[in-house]
């Protein structure tokens, strides 16, 4: 087939560069389908509870990951600052996943337990209370605003649906879990359990 | 157009704004990826991540700046083309006639 031939027909042209984009694709996705590494959950790590999964919703609907990615790269000066490297195991249960590469703020990926849950709760209402530096906003309406029990239950039985190991028992306890809750709390609940399965060294 | 002067006035800003904006970022943006992954000799790290926060925060001035500068330019550019258009009239243009028409 001439190349002129190519050029000059664009339908042809169209479908052979799908077809060129896809085989590179494919041949990048495909090997990781079936990668133990990247479809079985690290060891320890589980689905998110109730009040953390909520927590992730919120977390994702105020657009953090704008801001702060969830990824350490395997790099020196990126384990000493953040941790150990992050691993595809620990994110299978992430839909979807929070990896992200804008750092306008510290990368994420294993922030659980190194403040308290108070330091949280001041930083996020506002920030600049604890860190004077900070460029962060504050958000502050979470500490107002409760969460729907049912919805909750709702999207873990999606999840179920989807394969992740949720049981009856998760779901039907799920508005039971976070009844009474803040968004604030669950947002806390979430960022306090980040990385934590794998960041002892 | 109404005046040429503001045509040049509109590209000078957005070229000045532009650079401003893109230099100061690139700086920052440079200098703040080399803060992250700088060692001391012992091997930790040197600046902490609000160390590196800090730092951008006048290169934030200058872009400010930088946008001003740009935004400048496009409110004269909308003179510019508001004076261009108000009150059109239309105008007798010359046409050039065929030869034996």
């Amino acid at each position: 087939m001439g190349h002129e031939k190519i050029e000059k027909n664009i339908n042809l042209m169209s479908i052979l560069i799908v077809l060129v984009i896809s085989i590179g694709g494919l041949i990048e996705i495909i090997p990781l389908m079936t990668s133990s590494d990247a479809t079985e959950p690290y060891p320890g790590i589980t689905p998110y509870p109730a009040l953390q999964l909520a927590g992730r919703d919120i977390y994702i609907r105020e657009g953090c990951y704008g801001c702060h990615s969830q990824q350490i790269r395997p790099f020196r000066s990126e384990t000493e600052r953040y941790g150990p490297y992050s691993v595809a195991g620990e994110h299978v249960y992430d839909r979807p996943f929070q990896f992200g590469s804008k750092r306008t703020g510290p990368d994420l990926a294993r922030v659980g337990k190194r403040y308290s849950d108070d330091w949280h709760r001041i930083h996020l209402i506002k920030p600049q209370d604890v860190v004077p530096e900070s460029n962060m906003p504050g958000y502050p309406w979470l500490e107002n605003a409760t969460i729907d029990g049912d919805m909750l239950a709702r999207k873990l039985r999606a999840l179920q649906i989807l394969g992740d190991p949720y049981t009856d028992e998760d779901i039907a306890g799920a508005p039971a879990a976070v009844a009474g809750k803040t968004e604030l709390d669950a947002l806390v609940a979430y960022l306090q359990n980040l990385g934590t399965v794998r960041s002892a060294r | 157009m109404y005046s040429i002067k503001l045509i040049d006035v509109h590209f000078w800003t957005s070229t000045i704004g532009v650079v401003l904006y893109a230099v100061s970022m690139w700086i920052a943006g440079i200098t703040q990826g080399l803060m992250w992954r700088a060692l001391n000799d012992d091997g930790t790290l040197t600046y902490s991540f609000i160390e590196s926060i800090k730092f951008t925060y006048p290169y934030y001035g200058i872009r400010l700046l930088g946008g001003l500068v740009f935004f400048s330019g496009m409110l004269v550019m909308v003179y510019n083309v508001w004076m261009t258009i108000r009150d059109v009239k239309p105008q007798p243009v010359a046409v050039i006639q065929p030869a034996g028409a």
